[in-house]
């Protein structure tokens, strides 16, 4: 019976073969460790985040043009020194620096009181969108960062940013790319259109000062 | 109709039916399961998968690096890197090549004035690393060609991913050497365009500038 058995078997591999179904279980395996390998790698990357900023342009454009009100813009300008924050502007009194702490946390800082004083000028100044950060060399990168972030939110996850092609009315308008954002703020309140660049527009909801220059030296 | 579904000439149906449910048992106790189904779905799913995998820049390499935590709206996009450890400076993932012997250490010393030897600055501009910046133009013109192709706007953004304990000033010679990045601009027949003092007209190759942070996570 034995041979007769093994006979057997090998009409049934040959069957098998025959029968042109595929042995899918290598493939299901291969796609298992792949679909997991990709899962795994892309609820990683969602922790990276982006914080935009603008460099200077020490270029040809006329520069900015003031609003229609004939009142000068709001100049804002964040110092951040060894010695910790110093707010300047070309309205109102000089402030007062807001000096280190001996706090261990964010190396004594005071990003709370900061936040504070921002918040004041943006609700006192609600059509001026961009400011200038300067950063003196010595201070860590860390710190750099957690100032422009400072600068952009009143509160974490309250700015919203949203980027688009100029509609045909928008493009239409003339734009110097040289010059700082030029902003208009909503009927209602609600938002603040930028036109960024000649193919851009920003629209902001709950941001302090979106638009920041970074500065690497006092001009 | 399948096979157990053949009527014989003369048989009751009562036995088909017997026949039918006998048939199915021993389907059953072969133990195949119907994978196809399952097959379709991980398809989809790795195809998806993949996809949105080539097309993020998300596989930042985090060796020797601790980046900066902030909250901010903006999710990363497709751009060029510069990479900033306290070792090396790499676009896109590769290293800049240094003059002979020169070694960096970008991290903050006891005056937190380290950072870029001599060697590797420009001996006029202080501000400028040629090393740096003969990489970026040797991606910009790679990105023009590919860019011109598909008839896009010749313009690039790039994303510095920079370890928070470095000093700030090595971050704005970065950024600067990266704002002097230029291409030449053309005719549209290709010519190469001459400005108003004769020269060939050049404009600027990155026009958008983010920093890559760590997000908290949204629960």
């Amino acid at each position: 019976m034995e041979p007769y058995k093994k006979q057997r078997r090998g009409i049934d591999a040959i069957e098998e073969a025959l029968s042109g179904e595929l042995n899918l279980v290598p493939y299901l395996d291969v796609m298992v460790n792949l679909i997991m390998f990709l899962l795994l790698t892309t609820a990683t990357a969602s922790a990276f985040g982006l914080l935009s900023f603008n460099v200077p342009t020490f270029s040809k454009g006329s520069g900015a043009k003031p609003p229609d009100d004939g009142e000068k813009p709001l100049e804002l300008t964040v110092w951040v020194s060894k010695e910790g924050f110093q707010v300047v502007s070309n309205k109102g009194a000089p402030l007062d620096p807001l000096r280190r702490t001996n706090s261990k946390e964010n190396e004594g800082y005071d990003f709370k009181n900061l936040q504070l004083l921002l918040e004041r000028i943006g609700k006192a100044y609600p059509k001026t969108k961009n400011a200038t950060l300067f950063v003196e060399p010595t201070i860590a990168y860390e710190i750099a960062v957690k100032t422009l972030e400072v600068m952009k939110e009143s509160e974490p996850g309250k700015c919203q940013i949203e980027r688009r092609l100029p509609t045909k009315a928008e493009a239409a308008q003339p734009f110097d790319p040289a010059a700082p954002p030029t902003c208009e703020i909503s009927d209602d309140g609600n938002y603040m259109k930028c036109r960024r660049k000649v193919d851009q527009v920003a629209i902001y909801k709950g941001c302090l000062f979106p638009e920041v220059i970074l500065s690497d030296r006092v001009r | 109709v399948s096979s157990h579904e053949t009527k014989k000439p003369g048989e009751p149906e009562v036995f088909r039916r017997k026949k039918r449910k006998l048939d199915d048992e021993g389907e059953g106790q072969h133990g195949e399961l119907n994978l196809t189904a399952m097959i379709d779905m991980m398809t989809i799913l790795l195809v998806f998968l993949l996809k949105s995998y080539s097309v993020s820049s998300t596989n930042i390499n985090l060796n020797n690096l601790t980046l900066p935590k902030a909250t901010t709206p903006e999710s990363i996009v497709e751009a060029t890197k510069i990479t900033l450890t306290t070792k090396a400076v790499l676009v896109d993932e590769k290293p800049i090549s240094l003059p002979n012997g020169a070694k960096l250490s970008l991290e903050r010393g006891g005056d937190g004035l380290l950072g870029f030897p001599d060697a590797v600055l420009d001996s006029s501009d202080k501000y400028l690393i040629p090393p740096l910046k003969k990489k970026l133009e040797e991606s910009a013109e790679k990105q023009r060609k590919i860019l011109e192709r598909q008839k896009k706007d010749l313009h690039s953004k790039i994303l510095i991913i920079a370890d928070s304990k470095i000093p700030f000033g090595t971050v704005a010679k970065v950024i600067r050497t990266v704002g002097l990045v230029t291409i030449d601009l053309k005719n549209p027949d290709g010519s190469p365009k001459v400005g108003s003092d004769g020269k060939p007209a050049k404009d600027g190759w990155f026009d958008e500038y983010r920093f890559v942070v760590i997000t908290p996570r949204k629960e």
